[in-house]
Parts: structure tokens; C-alpha cells; sequence
């Protein structure tokens, strides 16, 4: 049975498909009142057929294709949780995609740093190669993949030591080096600071002082709003805690050895069996993810629960920025028009604009000519840049982050240690999910959300944009979100107000990720990157 | 990988190109733009504002003043706006502001304001500044009185009354680290002529510290006045007693102030020149002065504190400079200070109701726009003076045009406060007249070049920009009036509209136009009419 769920709890929008398949482990999947239906395969497949688009449809050879992408467990103490994820891009397995794309990338690079075109590279054409994100061999096995950053090395790139970098010396050093397809990390949180932030959470909702939660109490969580000191709509620790200091943070990197997200070197027989479709076309909807043979049209956004032995987990697939490309593509042409001042449609290296493009210059003066001109930039933008977006966006990052315990992780739906309007007006939708003995209170004890593992695709980094993460959806709608609270406020919006009322199709005071990618839809036809 | 950001040096030389392009658009640039007249709110006008209105115009009658038009609905929400909050209206607010039909919306905002936690924010700067003057000290204006602004703040944001607050400075004891007023004893290394010299100057607005080594030159104050107010400072155990001090605000009971190179010492006295009677002499000396210095009693109080928040409001006091009160500098309006002062005694110090009344005025409704007369009109109140903003005010207002958002993990990072840091430092012009613009080379340099302005005004990365220019659902028309609203809270007039759209459609697509809207947002920050409140 696996059921869905829109994150923030908000929306009414809850499917629940009570589809339970032979071949999934009992207990697997558990959800709190929700029934169990036990269904035919041959309805499973009939119902996958109706909500999945043609090219998304199983095919008969999955159970048996190529080895999975990746082999992973969460272990929370004595516990543990092991999955075993499948990835298509298309009908492309996300490994072999991953291998292909970075082979392209990194070939088109060593042709435009080949500038004397002899089919390799000297020692100060390699010095213009990117350093990539490197990730040292030992890192990743050890749990985290953070990627370590290292200096380009020529010595470490020439092999044979005669003092050029052939292609394969060149390839080598970079799958060598760098992460493989897929990365994980553990984002833990801080649990004095929540246990302190529940407290005061607690005295301020807790009018009969009970120490628990009723639907009523709830309810008055938006009043919350009058401690957001700073306008921006959302409440961070430091608003909550007056004596608490402006970095205290809810999530925390190190993560330690009794919660952690990690690799499984051998298969496991019980491992749960995700898969993950990402459509390459388009024109198609969002990436759909199954759990034991059974698929769900649901988006990108939505948590599907997990349970093994103790531990309960949501896998969710991180929505994607928009158009990232084509604004990379933009940046880059806006760089070279800013260094070439006097607008004669080409920059040489000893102009002292030349800085502008630094680090970029090699790349671009792919003929070695010392000038880069237009149609450089214009030839850089189609090939390299696409061939990197490509690679990036093969590789992939699972990132578990626990959620802690007590009424401000509950809270917190979207775990970015903050609490939004939306999470205030919608802390009553709390107390169907938590619940769990149905005393019409949420005790302290029931308020314990399940960590959640993001599934995100890598993606090129828009030059100049802030943020380690890249915020979902198109620029306009991330970056209008002023307090990347994933939601345009009526006092973010910046056109008139009719306009957004238009854009609010559902009518509940915010445009959301979806409201924008109808927008997105309407203008582009698409909501896909092609990548 | 085409990325990384260009280094420092780089984007200035970047800048200096863009620089040609956009100095054109400066010129064309009208400033100060105010058109449809709005009368003030007819009604939610109490008796105290009426009759504030009465004495004002009956001076402007008796003078021959004509007073200058009210303010558009723009100009009032932007400089009610910077006045009680800091920080200019976001776009959203302009635009609700101006669509509202209500006609008692500009008193309805001004409640909104103040009960806003910003104005609390603000607020607690203000007189973080008045009490804890930066001069004194420049670390503070960059955060190191944290705890006390922090302190200043929970007492605007609980409204409490003025001379509760005033007396909880006084009587302060604990210590410094972890008690927000104890910073007031710490700043002046508890020196009681010291001490002395800030509360008179900061509370009752009065010089007494020229009677320090001599009677006043041209004031009642004589030396004895002086040391007989700072005796009330003298039981404070100071820091030279390093045995003893462990950094605490604690009265000793023991210590006494001398007249300079005597013996002579000096017993606690009373401003006034009354005597302690036995309901003041109870308790240590700092309570008794607080008894007496923060009360309706204390003839001094009360106007000090009413003249510096009209000041505040109206760029210039009755009395001016605000804490120079004596025989030698007369108000301007006594019968209107002397009104103020006693109902705001009458109303227990409620500065919440004080700013109230004043914004709503008609006087602090009208335009700052003279042709003519322009002295005059302003000292009699009859224009409202142009204000020039703090580095805290500019730093903020660019923020909000930019559409900077905080990062998504929560409270702003270190980087982001030294961001902060590194510009009020550049900007850090003591000022005591807000009448006078402060800024010379270096401020207008960093508002042409600077990297903050820099980035606020960058394609990639302003969201604002960004926001502006990748909406699919915009025409050029609605970002220009966008712009317009975020930077300068009102919409362009018809001549703007006319020159910035013709600017921005030239041929060469969308990349040209987006750069040349960065470059409207520039010159719109670039304006006087950005780092002024008139």
C-alpha cells in the first residue's frame, strides 16, 4: 500500500492508493488508519496503464535489467532500513546515463582546450580545465559524500608522465576523481535547540496546559505570526527564542554513526525496492516513483512512507529548478557583453576586460586565436554548457534529513528549520496524520515525524544565484519567494492584485510550486528541462 | 563551468562601463514627484491633533505663511513608513495603499506601523543612538550594544511607558554581559560626571556638563548644580576597584563627588534646586533620581522627550539642537511644546500615542516640495523638512529594493551581518541634524560603485530583478512601474513612463532589455529622491 501525501499537509489534495502488491514485504509500507487492500497484479498493471503516461509504463525486464543505481540504508540505533533504488532517465538507466553523459562532457572539453588541435593537451592547455566538484576516492565510501574540493593537478591528470594529457589520461582523471552517479549525506538536527523550541511553542499553544495538543490549540498557531520580528513572514529560531543567538540552527551537518544515511556494498534480500522514472521528454509531467512494482502518477512533490522493523521514513523527489540552461546560457552572454565595452563583438585577452570572463577565457577561445568573439560564446553556450547541464543532471543526491521530535519539527513540514505562514494556518491538518491513538490529542510522544530521504537530480549551478540548493520551479517564482518559504505571498507578489488572484487558481492566498509550473505550461509548453 | 563571480576590482571596472549607459538615465530622472493632493484623514482626528493644527495655523496666519500642499498618498506611505519602521513600503503595501479607498486609511496605517514589529526594530536603534551615542563609542553602531537595542526593543514592542523604561535605566544593577541598560553604566566606564553630563543631555535635554569646572557662561547652571546631579552617580562601584568590580552594575552605598582640585564634596542635588523630601531620599541614589528625573514633576522630562520625537518626525525641534534646552535658546512654538509635554505626562509617557498623534497632524501630512520661502515655510512648519536617512535606513531600503531574501536555512548568517557591518561602517556619519545630508565622496561613491548597490542592481543577482525580468505575465510597462514601487514607492508619472519605456524597448530582445531595466533600477537607487525621506 503506499500512500501520498503533498508536503505542508495543506493541501486537500491526498490520494491514497490502497494497492498492495504479492511481491511487496508485509510491513514494509505502513500507514496509520489507513486500510489495506489487497489487489490482483493484473490490476496493479491495469491502473499503472490508466495514470502513467505510455512511455513511463513498466517494462517487462525491470525486475531484471541492469543493477540497481544504488544500494542504501538508513540506520537509526540498533535499526535499520535498507532500499534498493532503480533510476531511469527515459528509458536510459540512470548509471549508464551518468557515464555517457560525463564522457561527452568532459570530450568536449578537451577539444576546446586543445587549442593547437594535436589531439592532446600541453601542461598550460590543461591548466584552464575546470576543477571539478572532486570528490577523493574513500570519501564517499565512508558515508558522506560531501565532495572535497582539490586544485587541478596536471601531474595527476598526465599519467604517463610525458608531459601532455591524452583523452583517456583526461577521462580517467575525472571519473577518478569525481563523485559517481549518485551522492548521499545525512542532514541531522539540532535536538536541544528543538527540545527549547517545542517548550516555547508549547506555552504559547498549550492554553489548558496539559502538555499536549487539541484541535483547538492548533488552531491558533497562525497568531504565531506576531513574533516574526524581521517581516519576512517566517518564524526562525531566533524569532521564537529571544535569547537564542542569530546562527543557532535547526539542521546540523556532522552526522553521526547511530543516524545516518549509508551505502550497502552486497544486496540485501530485504531491502524495499524503489524506482524512480524520470521522463526525458519535455513535453511529459513530473518523474514518477514506485515502490514494489507499483506506479504512482503522483508529482515530484509528495512524501511516500517506508517502514522496516522500527524506523518510518518519506521518500520525496525534489522538485527542479526551470529553465536553468537557458539562464546559465544568459549569464553567459551577458558576461561577455559587459567585457566587450566598446561593442565590437569580440574581447581580446590583453584587453583589460578581459578579466571579466576570467576563468572563462581559455574555455571560450576555443581556436586559441588570444580574442573571443561572439560566435565563441554563441558555440560554447550550444555545445559545452548543454553537455555539462546533461552531466549534471545525471547525477543524483539522496539526502536524509531527520526531523527531530516535539511540536516545532512537526511543524516544520517542509524541514527547512523554519516555520511559514502556511505551516501555521495548516497545523490542525496535524492532527489526523499524528494522531496515532486517536485521543483527539497530539501527546508529546506522538510527536515524532519520520525522517524524510529527498531524491534530487544534480543540476548546472545558475551563475551569481544564491543559495546551496537550487530553489524549485522558474527564476521569477524562486526568486520572487522572497523568504524561500516555497510559496509567493500576496505581500511577496509584485504585480497587481488581480493578477494574482489569476495566478492563484485554488484560492488559498498563495502560488504555489504547481500554480507555477501551470504558468510555465501556459507560456513554454513545458515544465522539463532538456535535461 | 562557466561560473564563478568576478573578483572585487573586476565588477568595479564593470560597473564603471555601465556607469555611461546609465548616467543618461539619471538625467532624466525626476525627482521628488508628488501629484494628486490627498487631504488628510477627516476623521480618527482626536482632540489633541486638532488642536495642534489650530496652533500651527494660527502662527502661520499671524506670520503670513502658506502652508505647502498635503502629501499624495505615495509620499505619505513612504515617509510614515521610513519614520515609525525604517525601511520603505515593499511593493505589495504600495500598491494595497494606494488602491484603498477607505478614507481613514492613512490612520489605520499609521496603527498598522506601530504595531509592527519593525517599529520596534527601529525604534530600539533610535534611542540605542540617543542614549548610547556611537560617537562615544563607533562599535556600537555595528552591534556590539546588541543586548541593549534587544532591551529597547521588548519596551516598544510592550509599549511600555516611557519613564518606566527611563527609571529601569537608572536603577539598572547586574551584570553588564547579561543585562541590557547595564551597557549605559559600561560605555563611560561608570564615571559619574560622565554619567551625570549623558543623563541631563540624553532625558532633559539640558548641557549641564559646561558647569564642570566652571558655572555655565551663558545658562543658570553653576558647578555645584553639575556635581550635585552627578553625586547620585558617585555609589556606583567602579571598575578601578579591580578586586570588587567582577563587571556588575551594584550600588555600594559608600562614595562620594568632590568640586575638581578641592575637597569640597558635594551632596546629591536636584536639577530643579529642590530638596530630597523623605518620599524621594528613600532607597540608593540612583532611585531617588529616578524617582524624580523620569515624572510629571520633573519640568524637564516630558518636553525633552516630546521635542526630540518631533524632531524626529519633523527633521528640526522647538528647541534645536534637541538637547540644548536653556535660557539662551527659547522654543520656537512654546504654547504647542508645553501642549505636548503635559499630555504626554497626562498619558503615561505612552509614546506609542504621542507618535500617533503627531503623524497624524496636518502639519506632518504636508508636502516637502517649496518653491519659495522654503526657511521659513519649514521652520514654521508649514513644509515638511527633507530628512536624509541613517546608513541603518539606506542599508535596509536597499534590501527591500533589491527583494533580497534571507537564506532559506533561517537567521541571517555571520556573512550577511558582516555584509551588513562593512556598509553602515562606510556610512557612519554621526548625525546629529537630519536635515543635513551627510554623505560626502566615499557614501556617494559606494552608492555608484559600491558592491552592494553593485549587486542590488545586478541582472543575475537581484531577485527583484530577476523576478521582474523572467515573469512571463509582465509587460515592460508593469516592470518599469515595478521598479518605480520598489525603489521609490510610487508609480512613474507619465513623462517617466514615457522616456524609461522608449529606454527599455530598443531593439535587441529581451537580454538588452533586462540589462537596461538593471540599469532604470540603478539610476532610481542613484536618485535623491532614494536616500531622502521627504
Amino acid at each position: 500500500m503506499v500512500t501520498w501525501t503533498k508536503p505542508h499537509g495543506h493541501s486537500t489534495r491526498r490520494c491514497h492508493f490502497g494497492l498492495f502488491n504479492n511481491s511487496c514485504k508485509e510491513g514494509h509500507v505502513r500507514r496509520p488508519g489507513c486500510y489495506r487492500m489487497v489487489v490482483s497484479l493484473a490490476m496493479v498493471v491495469t491502473l499503472a496503464m490508466v495514470i502513467v503516461a505510455p512511455s513511463d509504463r513498466l517494462s517487462a525486464d525491470e525486475s531484471t535489467g541492469p543493477p540497481p543505481l544504488a544500494r542504501l540504508e538508513v540506520a537509526a540505533g540498533v535499526a535499520r532500513l535498507p532500499i534498493q533504488i532503480r533510476m531511469n532517465v527515459g528509458s536510459e538507466p540512470a548509471a549508464t546515463r551518468f557515464g555517457r553523459t560525463r564522457r561527452e562532457y568532459v570530450e568536449q572539453l578537451f577539444v576546446r582546450l586543445d587549442r593547437n588541435d594535436d589531439g592532446r593537451l600541453s601542461e598550460s592547455e590543461a591548466a584552464a580545465a575546470p576543477s571539478p566538484d572532486l570528490a577523493l576516492p574513500g570519501s564517499v565510501s565512508a558515508g558522506e559524500a560531501d565532495s572535497v574540493h582539490v586544485a587541478f593537478n596536471f601531474r595527476a591528470v598526465d599519467t604517463s608522465r610525458d608531459g601532455y594529457a591524452t583523452l583517456e589520461e583526461f577521462l580517467d582523471f575525472y571519473s577518478y576523481f569525481s563523485d559517481g552517479p549518485f551522492r548521499i549525506r545525512t542532514i541531522r538536527v539540532d535536538g536541544g535547540l528543538l527540545e527549547r523550541l517545542h517548550a516555547v511553542l508549547l506555552s504559547a499553544l498549550d492554553s489548558d496546559g496539559d502538555g499536549a495538543m487539541a484541535v483547538e490549540e492548533l488552531k491558533a498557531a497562525p497568531g504565531l505570526a506576531r513574533l516574526d520580528r524581521d517581516g519576512d513572514e517566517v518564524l526562525s529560531p531566533a524569532e521564537l527564542l529571544p535569547d537564542a543567538s542569530g546562527d543557532e540552527r535547526v539542521a546540523v551537518l556532522n552526522a553521526s554513526q547511530d543516524f545516518r544515511l549509508r551505502r550497502l556494498r552486497t544486496a540485501d534480500a530485504d531491502a524495499i525496492p524503489l524506482a524512480l522514472f524520470c521522463p526525458a521528454d519535455r513535453n511529459a509531467r513530473e518523474p514518477v516513483l514506485m515502490q514494489s512494482g507499483v506506479k504512482s502518477p503522483l508529482p515530484s512533490v509528495g512524501p511516500l512512507q517506508l517502514t522496516h522493523q522500527d524506523i518510518t521514513i518519506e521518500v520525496a523527489v525534489a522538485p527542479r529548478p526551470l529553465r536553468v540552461l537557458e539562464r546559465t546560457r544568459r549569464v553567459l552572454m551577458l558576461e561577455f557583453d559587459g567585457a566587450d565595452a566598446d561593442g565590437d563583438g569580440q574581447v581580446a585577452r590583453n584587453h583589460r576586460m578581459a578579466d571579466y570572463l576570467a576563468g572563462e577565457f581559455e574555455r571560450l577561445d576555443s581556436d586559441g586565436d588570444g580574442v573571443v568573439a561572439v560566435q565563441d560564446v554563441r558555440d560554447a553556450s550550444r555545445a559545452l554548457l548543454l553537455a555539462e547541464a546533461e552531466y549534471r543532471a545525471a547525477q543524483v543526491t539522496f539526502t536524509l534529513m531527520q526531523a527531530g521530535r516535539g511540536l516545532f519539527a512537526l511543524l516544520d513540514e517542509n524541514r527547512d528549520g523554519r516555520l511559514s505562514r502556511r505551516e501555521l494556518s495548516s497545523a490542525q491538518d496535524l492532527m489526523s496524520r499524528f494522531d496515532r491513538n486517536g485521543d483527539a490529542r497530539l501527546q508529546s510522544n506522538e510527536m515524532t515525524p519520520p525522517p524524510r530521504l529527498m531524491i534530487a537530480r544534480g543540476t548546472l549551478q545558475v551563475p551569481y544565484s544564491t543559495g546551496s540548493v537550487p530553489a524549485a520551479g522558474p527564476a521569477w517564482f524562486s526568486r520572487m519567494d522572497r523568504n524561500r518559504d516555497g510559496d509567493i505571498s500576496r505581500g511577496e507578489f509584485l504585480g497587481p492584485t488581480q493578477q494574482f488572484d489569476q495566478l492563484d487558481v485554488d484560492r488559498d492566498g498563495w502560488i504555489d510550486l504547481d500554480e507555477a509550473l501551470q504558468v510555465e505550461r501556459q507560456v513554454t509548453g513545458t515544465t522539463q528541462d532538456e535535461t | 563551468m562557466m561560473r564563478g563571480a568576478p573578483s572585487q576590482h573586476v565588477s568595479g571596472t564593470r560597473t564603471m562601463v555601465n556607469f555611461r549607459r546609465r548616467i543618461g538615465v539619471v538625467a532624466v530622472l525626476i525627482t521628488l514627484a508628488g501629484s494628486q493632493a490627498h487631504a488628510a484623514d477627516p476623521v480618527a482626528n482626536p482632540k489633541l491633533t486638532a488642536r495642534i493644527d489650530d496652533l500651527l495655523e494660527q502662527q502661520w496666519q499671524a506670520d503670513g505663511i502658506e502652508p505647502t500642499r498635503p502629501t499624495s498618498d505615495a509620499e505619505f506611505l513612504r515617509r510614515v513608513s521610513l519614520d515609525l519602521t525604517g525601511v520603505t513600503p515593499t511593493v505589495s503595501a504600495v500598491r494595497d495603499f494606494l488602491a484603498d479607498t477607505d478614507p481613514a486609511k492613512r490612520s489605520k496605517l499609521i496603527d498598522r506601523l506601530l504595531d509592527s514589529r519593525r517599529h520596534a526594530v527601529h525604534f530600539a536603534r533610535i534611542w540605542r543612538e540617543v542614549m548610547l551615542p556611537s560617537s562615544t563609542n563607533e562599535q556600537f553602531r555595528l552591534g556590539a550594544a546588541a543586548p541593549f537595542e534587544r532591551w529597547l526593543e521588548q519596551q516598544f514592542v510592550d509599549n511600555r511607558p516611557y519613564d518606566e523604561t527611563v527609571r529601569e535605566l537608572l536603577v539598572t544593577t547586574g551584570q553588564v554581559n547579561a543585562v541590557g541598560p547595564a551597557l549605559f553604566y559600561q560605555a563611560v566606564q561608570f564615571k559619574p560626571e560622565e554619567l551625570a553630563a549623558s543623563t541631563s543631555r540624553t532625558f532633559l535635554g539640558v548641557q549641564i556638563q559646561c558647569a564642570q569646572c566652571h558655572d555655565h557662561p551663558f545658562d543658570q547652571w553653576t558647578q555645584k548644580d553639575f556635581w550635585g546631579f552627578a553625586a547620585h552617580f558617585a555609589q556606583l562601584r567602579r571598575p578601578d576597584d579591580v578586586a570588587q568590580f567582577r563587571g556588575l552594575v551594584v550600588d555600594t552605598g559608600t562614595g562620594e563627588v568632590m568640586l575638581p582640585d578641592t575637597d569640597v564634596v558635594v551632596q546629591p542635588r536636584l536639577l530643579d534646586g529642590r530638596h530630597l523630601d523623605e518620599a524621594l531620599t528613600a532607597g540608593t541614589r540612583r532611585e531617588q533620581l529616578a524617582r524624580w528625573l523620569a515624572s510629571a514633576d520633573n519640568p524637564w522630562f516630558a518636553r525633552a522627550t516630546v521635542n526630540r520625537v518631533w524632531a524626529l518626525l519633523f527633521g528640526r525641534g522647538f528647541v534645536d539642537p534637541v538637547d540644548d534646552f536653556g535660557q539662551h535658546n527659547h522654543p520656537s512654538h512654546p504654547e504647542l511644546l508645553d501642549l505636548l509635554a503635559r499630555d504626554f505626562a497626562d498619558h503615561d509617557f505612552d509614546m506609542r500615542r504621542l507618535l500617533r498623534v503627531l503623524t497624524r497632524t496636518r502639519a506632518y501630512q504636508l508636502s516637502s516640495e517649496v518653491t519659495y520661502d522654503a526657511a521659513r515655510r519649514r521652520h514654521a512648519f508649514a513644509a515638511m523638512s527633507v530628512k536624509s536617512l541613517s546608513a541603518d535606513q539606506i542599508y535596509d531600503c536597499l534590501q527591500r529594493v533589491t527583494g533580497n531574501r534571507l537564506l532559506s536555512s533561517g537567521p541571517p548568517s555571520s556573512s550577511d551581518v558582516a555584509a551588513r557591518r562593512a556598509f553602515l561602517a562606510k556610512f557612519d556619519a554621526p548625525t546629529q541634524q537630519v536635515t543635513e545630508f551627510q554623505g560626502g565622496i566615499p557614501q556617494a561613491l559606494a552608492m555608484l560603485n559600491g558592491q552592494v548597490v553593485a549587486d542590488a542592481s545586478h541582472w543575475e543577482k537581484s531577485d527583484l530583478l530577476v523576478a521582474v525580468t523572467d515573469s512571463p505575465f509582465f509587460s515592460n510597462a508593469e516592470r518599469l512601474e515595478i521598479l518605480f514601487l520598489a525603489a521609490l514607492s510610487r508609480m512613474p508619472t507619465d513623462d517617466e513612463r514615457n522616456r524609461f519605456e522608449e529606454y527599455i524597448a530598443v531593439p535587441g530582445g529581451e537580454f538588452e532589455a533586462s540589462r537596461r531595466l538593471a540599469d532604470v533600477l540603478w539610476a532610481l537607487i542613484n536618485s535623491s529622491e532614494f536616500i531622502l525621506n521627504h
